[in-house]
């Protein structure tokens, strides 16, 4: 019994060691030769595999940066500060980059945009979005089903109280992944220093608006005249902030007030 | 006789019986009809006509944009109203042109010309005519005529299959065009034999349609080109691809059209398109809808493209009992609206109303691995498989399982025990799919 027990463990472990002596040959003989800078920058960034950057995970991001594939700035969740230590490690010079964040472009919530049909489908905003844009009132809005919630990594977006997805400045990176998940296309990347933000996607007219939403852009124009001038032109029925806009807050707080169907808001929180 | 049929499939109640009946009848002029400038797969028409212009019937509304698109046209006399969104039966809000119509004066445009020798016509110049005027698969899925009447280069089409399987129940407008109106269909499908090249025309017809199956069986006697085939009721007969393996025994390769068999399918109500502009030149502006289930009078009914589902709803003695649900199409395939605010259009084979008891509410519960759903699917994919896939968020997966393949026929929602939601899970996959595609991914 013993003498068995005995016999088998030490064939076993031959053979392991056998193998052991063949692989380590092999790792020494075939060794592939990585930069080592590829894993320093593995370790500074923020591993969440979020694919913003375009790469498929942190590993490929940090693989392509050293390549050159990819600018140091090329992360986004990880913002200025890894910027900076990717820009260290490679010994480049950081570039600056304005910080990013998804907000809203709806403010349509259950009361104020209400169900015209039951939806009795798939629960989630691009399914309920294949059949005619859903169930709600205005087919431009948030559905609510939280397709964005989902697609977040970063654990940035909740479906608040209203039914209506409410996002964490604190936490949202910039990734963009829930912009990617929205089928309504009603969540956009603005840069934290947007003065002004329209809470609506309806590009219809007054009289088609106000019957579906309560909230809705009515492309009364009252904003572009409070607004600096040339802030602020209207676009497919909407109100624009044009790119080379003033960003001061407090110009654009006479143009929220004017508002009738109070959809801007100021700020992207 | 044989039944010619195809592997897979469902044979849900037929409720044909409840409209097959009844002879197509002319809807009176409504007072307003909105006229969808999207009416086809590809893009919208572009709007010719502007607010308070003065129309005829058949005056061009909008022009056709890029290679896949198709021409709209007026389908009443009137004053435009308003060119502006409305709720479209098949895109959601959608442009359209309002026009407040005139009864006193239908007339057709006086540009509208029939041609002079409608029988001596080369086929490049029937196609240019089925372009001009705006015709599109009538079944439903409203693919440009045009487009599929011409072969791509280097291809050819051998067969020419007229679609008279009319599979989805409820709906019995082709019946009835069958039954009522032969000559003016086989007018329309010699003139597609010739645009398309093809050799050989089969008249399909499924079994439970006999009396159309007798007059066409007389009509063919005498002809050498054309040959009426009976197919087996199942469902989805009438699907492109089945029906062109029950007749034809050929498979279409995956993700290709059925100009690789050298097939071209064409819907009655086309055929009779077809035969209308090139023998009196009047473009594609009215079908034959039915209009069935929890109605009053249910009809077959020969109604203007933009006319309201309320007012049709109203000529055929309002709603049997509360509305709960209003279909376009049949209830396999077709699409539920959101209000009953929405036009017809040149897709819209059937207007089925369901009321408040007869909806369908299921509890959705796991899958138990019958394997029904993979007998039934006509298309020989395994549903369940894709829909928990599809379910869990592993798009790849469910396109490597061929999602993209499926023909949304619904047979496999349709048999589930476990009332799983299946195609509306693989819809979503393959929306998901093309997603991707399109972020280059
Ligand atoms: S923002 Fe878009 S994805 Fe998020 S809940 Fe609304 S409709 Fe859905
Ligand atoms: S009208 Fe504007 S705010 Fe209201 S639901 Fe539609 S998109 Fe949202
Ligand atoms: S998977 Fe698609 S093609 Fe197959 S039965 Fe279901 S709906 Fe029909
Ligand atoms: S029919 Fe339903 S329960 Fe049966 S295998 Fe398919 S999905 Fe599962």
């Amino acid at each position: 019994m013993p003498l068995e027990i005995i016999l088998s463990t030490s064939v076993v472990g031959a053979v392991g060691l056998c193998f052991g002596i063949i692989l380590s040959i092999a790792a020494k003989k075939f060794k592939v030769e990585t930069d080592p800078r590829v894993d320093k920058i593995l370790e500074v960034l923020p591993n969440a595999n979020c694919g913003a950057c375009g790469a498929p995970g942190c590993e490929g991001f940090a693989k392509g940066v050293v390549e050159g594939k990819y600018p140091c700035h090329g992360c986004i969740p990880g913002g200025q500060d890894v910027a900076e230590k990717v820009s260290k490690i490679l010994g480049v010079k950081a570039e600056t980059s304005v910080k990013q964040i998804a907000v809203l472009m709806c403010g349509g919530t259950r009361q104020l945009s209400p169900d015209i049909a039951d939806y009795d489908g798939v629960n989630t905003c691009r399914s309920a979005h294949l059949i005619l844009g859903g169930s709600k009132a205005c087919v431009y809005g948030c559905i609510g089903f939280g397709d964005c919630v989902e697609a977040c990594p970063f654990d940035a977006i909740h479906i608040g109280k209203q039914g209506l997805p409410q996002i964490d400045g604190q936490k949202c990176t910039g990734c963009g992944n829930c912009v990617q998940a929205c089928p309504k296309n009603i969540l956009k990347l603005y840069p934290v220093d947007t003065p002004l933000i329209l809470a609506c996607s309806n590009p219809e007219k007054l009289k088609e608006v106000k019957a579906v939403c309560k909230v809705g852009c009515i492309a009364c124009s009252l904003c572009v005249k409070k607004a600096p001038p040339q802030a602020l032109k209207m676009e497919n029925n909407l109100p624009r902030l044009q790119p080379d806009a003033p960003k001061d807050i407090k110009l654009y707080e006479e143009a929220v007030n004017s508002c009738p169907s109070k959809c801007l808001k100021l700020g992207v929180d | 006789m044989k039944w010619f049929t195809f592997p897979g499939g469902i044979h849900p109640p037929e409720k044909k019986e409840l409209s097959e009946k009844s002879s197509i009848e002319i809807m009176p002029l409504p007072d307003q009809v909105i006229i969808p400038l999207h009416q086809h797969m590809g893009a919208p028409a572009k709007p010719v006509v502007k607010k308070g212009d003065l129309v005829k019937r058949g005056t061009l509304l909008g022009e056709a944009q890029g290679f896949i698109s198709s021409n709209v046209h007026s389908s009443v006399a009137g004053k435009i109203k308003d060119i502006t969104y409305f709720d479209h039966s098949k895109f959601g809000r959608s442009m359209g042109v309002i026009v407040d119509v005139d009864k006193e004066n239908d007339d057709w445009d006086p540009q509208i010309k029939p041609v002079e020798n409608p029988d001596s016509l080369t086929p490049e110049q029937i196609i240019e005519m089925v372009k001009n005027a705006g015709i599109v698969g009538m079944g439903g899925a409203t693919f440009p005529t045009q487009v599929k009447l011409a072969p791509p280069p280097g291809k050819h089409y051998e067969y020419f299959i007229l679609n008279g399987a009319e599979c989805e129940p409820f709906l019995t407008a082709d019946q009835r065009l069958l039954i009522e109106q032969p000559e003016r269909i086989f007018k329309g499908c010699q003139l597609i034999l010739k645009a398309c090249k093809a050799q050989k025309g089969i008249v399909a017809i499924e079994s439970n349609k006999p009396e159309a199956i007798k007059i066409w069986t007389k009509f063919l006697e005498n002809q050498n080109n054309f040959q009426l085939k009976v197919l087996k009721t199942k469902y989805p007969q009438g699907a492109e691809k089945q029906l062109i393996y029950a007749l034809l025994n050929r498979e279409v390769p995956s993700g290709g059209l059925p100009v690789e068999v050298h097939a071209l399918v064409q819907n009655v109500g086309t055929a009779a398109a077809i035969h209308d502009v090139v023998y009196h030149g009047y473009p594609l502006v009215e079908r034959i809808t039915t209009v069935t289930g929890a109605v009053k009078q249910r009809k077959n009914l020969k109604l203007r493209i933009g006319t309201l589902v309320s007012d049709i709803i109203k000529y055929c003695g309002g709603y049997l009992g509360e509305p709960g649900k209003i279909i376009f199409g049949g209830p396999m395939m077709g699409d539920s609206q959101r209000t009953d605010y929405t036009p017809i259009s040149k897709g819209t084979s059937g207007i089925v109303v369901q009321n408040k008891q007869q909806v369908s509410r299921k509890q959705h519960l796991n899958c138990i691995r019958c394997g029904k759903c993979v007998t039934v699917c006509p298309m020989n994919l395994l549903p369940f498989e894709i829909a928990i896939r599809v379910e869990n968020d592993y798009i790849d997966h469910a396109q490597s399982l061929n999602a993209m393949d499926c023909i949304e026929c619904g047979s496999c929602s349709y048999v589930c025990p476990s009332n799983r939601e299946l195609v509306q899970l693989i819809r979503l996959g393959k929306n998901k799919i093309t997603a991707k595609r399109k972020r280059g991914a």
